[in-house]
């Protein structure tokens, strides 16, 4: 394995609260109609991001999403008690697979080259992280397009409230995809430097405690540092830390993914901020595994 | 630089040939299709599945669970196998002062996860919103499977989840041998998981490529596929770890896009065309070395046609015997990476090859001709195994043979 380092080139998110007009992305009017909400989120996020990256090719296409295509999936699973097993309209079956939006990347841009899906809950953009910072360290000079995305549905979000999950976060969604490589360029908005997730027995109501996660994946913090964090439970830090963190999850909502949401946003805060050396994004979704992304300013 | 040799230490597999590698290896010897009229649940569809003679009940004894608690059939099936395989690897074995020293993971896949329990939730729910029991959501999302599996086996320093259709296990076999070859883990769990449902038994059906026959691949007159369900799992491991026994190692590997349609396959077979050199490249042999290839093979004319197209590009002339085990055991969706690469390991260790079966006509548009009777006492060097799926999906292992 190489010691590449791993930079993020450009990035883009789609939000539910602010849609672009996706006819500007998807031209064609017939398989517009044809797509549902969260692919034609997910196919624009990755459009943009490739469009600013100025690349003209990728050598992988990597997504991650917690719940696949809602929307499809029960469009489907209705027809079939709806018609009683009659009647049954394919496009809704085909268009529920969590590989959708990798493979209608794909068919977009004509590229046969490596694609693949996770679907873990909350760790399924950090799944996709973890096998492109693999990617890169295995071969030299390659560009990746990855990516994270939920969408949530009037169903999902209905089903989460009788479990109990808007009286402790609330609700949110989003694409964001973004052009990873190993090549140096100073135009480049971050470095990646390490993707760990680890499993987490408390409970919802329990607290978490900062200082012990950074410890145990060995990162210390000091005054160039910012933490982005996004859990369902609280977390606990020591009272002087409190100017250095950002609770993501207030400027986002609670999805699967919302993590990417993060590394888009943190991507950015280097060249907002200044004086911004590290910035460490720690998420737990509900009571699923913690994940810790670290990522660096370039000019370090 | 890390570059580990990853090998295969463990088997497990549950499909509708049986429970366990000795049931299935018996129906593969003697020819004895799993295959017949759905029974599982109830529907309008006159159709012919691989199921898995086990209900939810007994593998829940058979696993010594909470009963109390409600598990989907993909979980369960999952469970039977990777346990199986933990076993015979002897990892399970381990006391946690050694187990504590290794880095273990799980990587699963699945297709529709827990929807067979998430079905009776919807049913209800769909006419009345305050119905429905919200612990038949428990196993819906994709990744509940794999938590199940790496909480019963304590193997969580990496677990996560593939969901590419019909190659997922494929691809978690990949990033396995991956992570194991970079130094990320020492040991995973891979390969995958799916339940017969009634959304993919119906979603089939809507595609009209569901055989009312047992399904025939590579027959010109392949009408469609048979779903099945089940589980297969490998144990792989760095092969300077201690281990019992070898099935094989992971020699070559590679993923590629067809990028042609959403679920149709290209007819000459570009997709699989750049799976099979792409891993021939990645273990550094020549198609000359291949002694066999477990095809995909799902018994739909569009598939056996673009994948012989494949083979012919590939091996030229030369293609070596190839067959597909799913006129046994169904097309099992997302874990036929996982059942079908244990049936490929199996051929490596008895030096067989398992025939396809219900075969007639040899296809007119494509020249190339399975294995129709079982082949045995072969000296086999190298198996190469195809998987692939709807997005354009598909993925190749190699497997070789080692200190045999």
């Amino acid at each position: 394995m190489m010691n590449n380092r791993i930079y993020i080139y450009s990035c883009a998110t789609v939000e539910g609260k602010n849609e672009p007009d996706y006819k500007d992305y998807i031209p064609d009017p017939l398989a517009r109609r044809r797509m549902s909400r969260i692919i034609k989120m997910g196919l624009t996020s990755a459009m943009i991001a490739l469009k600013d990256s100025g690349l003209k090719s990728i050598d992988g296409i990597i997504t991650g999403t917690g719940w696949g295509c809602l929307a499809d999936t029960e469009r489907f699973l209705n027809s079939i008690y709806e018609n009683d097993e009659r009647l049954l309209n394919p496009s809704a079956f085909i268009q529920s697979t969590p590989n959708t939006i990798g493979a209608q990347i794909a068919l977009s841009l004509g590229t046969n080259c490596y694609n693949v899906s996770y679907v873990h809950g909350g760790i399924s953009f950090e799944s996709a992280l973890t096998d492109a910072m693999l990617m890169l360290k295995e071969r030299k000079d390659m560009n990746l397009l990855v990516g994270g995305f939920d969408e949530m549905s009037s169903t999902k979000e209905h089903i989460l409230g009788r479990m109990g999950v808007w009286r402790v976060t609330t609700p949110g969604e989003g694409a964001h995809f973004f052009i990873l490589g190993n090549s140096f360029s100073d135009k480049a908005l971050a470095e990646i430097e390490s993707v760990t997730t680890f499993n987490e027995n408390g409970a919802l109501n329990s607290d978490i405690d900062l200082m012990n996660i950074l410890e145990r994946i060995e990162i210390s913090l000091d005054s160039s540092c910012r933490v982005l964090y996004g859990l369902t439970n609280r977390l606990s830090f020591p009272e002087q830390l409190k100017d250095y963190l950002i609770d993501y999850k207030k400027l986002c909502g609670e999805y699967p993914t919302a993590s990417a949401f993060a590394l888009w946003y943190g991507s950015h805060l280097f060249k907002k901020m200044g004086n911004v050396e590290k910035i460490i994004i720690v998420s737990r979704h509900l009571r699923e595994r913690i994940s810790v992304i670290a990522i660096k300013n370039i000019s370090s | 630089m890390i570059d580990n040799n990853v090998i295969i230490s463990g088997l497990g597999v549950v499909s509708a040939l049986g429970v366990g590698v000795n049931e299935n290896l018996n129906s593969l010897m003697t020819l004895k299709s799993g295959i017949a009229p759905i029974t599982i649940f109830q529907t309008n569809h006159d159709v012919m599945v691989g199921e898995v003679k086990l209900g939810n009940t007994e593998m829940i004894e058979m696993l010594s669970l909470d009963s109390s608690k409600r598990y989907s059939r993909t979980a369960l099936l999952g469970l039977i196998a990777a346990r199986e395989a933990f076993t015979d690897s002897g990892f399970i074995f381990l006391n946690q002062h050694d187990r504590m020293k290794l880095k273990i993971g799980v990587i699963s896949s699945t297709s529709v996860g827990g929807m067979d329990v998430s079905e009776n939730f919807y049913r209800e729910y769909r006419l009345d919103k305050s119905k429905g029991r919200l612990r038949d959501l428990i196993g819906h999302d994709c990744g509940s499977s794999t938590k199940i599996i790496a909480d019963y086996l304590k193997a969580d320093d990496f677990v996560s989840t593939v969901s590419t259709a019909c190659s997922s296990a494929s691809n978690a076999i990949m990033l396995g041998t991956r992570m194991i070859k970079n130094g990320l883990l020492d040991v995973a769990v891979v390969g995958g998981t799916d339940a017969l449902s009634r959304f993919t038994v119906n979603g089939f059906y809507s595609l009209g490529i569901l055989d009312k026959e047992q399904c025939r691949p590579f027959d010109e007159t392949r009408a469609g596929l048979n779903i099945g369900e089940g589980a297969g799992y490998l144990i792989i491991q760095r092969s300077d770890i201690p281990h019992e026994k070898t099935y094989g190692e992971v020699c070559g590997y590679a993923n590629a896009n067809d990028a042609y349609h959403q679920t149709a396959s290209s007819s000459d077979g570009t997709g699989a065309y750049l799976a099979m050199s792409g891993a021939l490249e990645v273990s550094g042999i020549s198609p000359g070395d291949i002694s066999i290839v477990h095809a995909h093979g799902t018994g739909t004319p569009n598939n056996d046609a673009s994948e012989g197209s494949a083979l012919l590009r590939i091996f030229g002339k030369n293609v070596p015997p190839f067959s597909s085990t799913k006129s046994y055991t169904g097309h099992t969706l997302a874990a036929a990476g996982g059942v079908e690469s244990v049936f490929a390991l199996l051929s490596l260790k008895y030096g067989c090859v398992w025939p396809n079966l219900n075969f007639g006509v040899r296809m007119k548009d494509v020249d190339v001709m399975p294995v129709v009777k079982l082949l045995s006492g072969m000296d086999l060097k190298y198996v190469l195994k195809n998987s692939f799926g709807f997005g354009g999906n598909c993925t190749t292992l190699i497997f070789g043979y080692c200190n045999r």
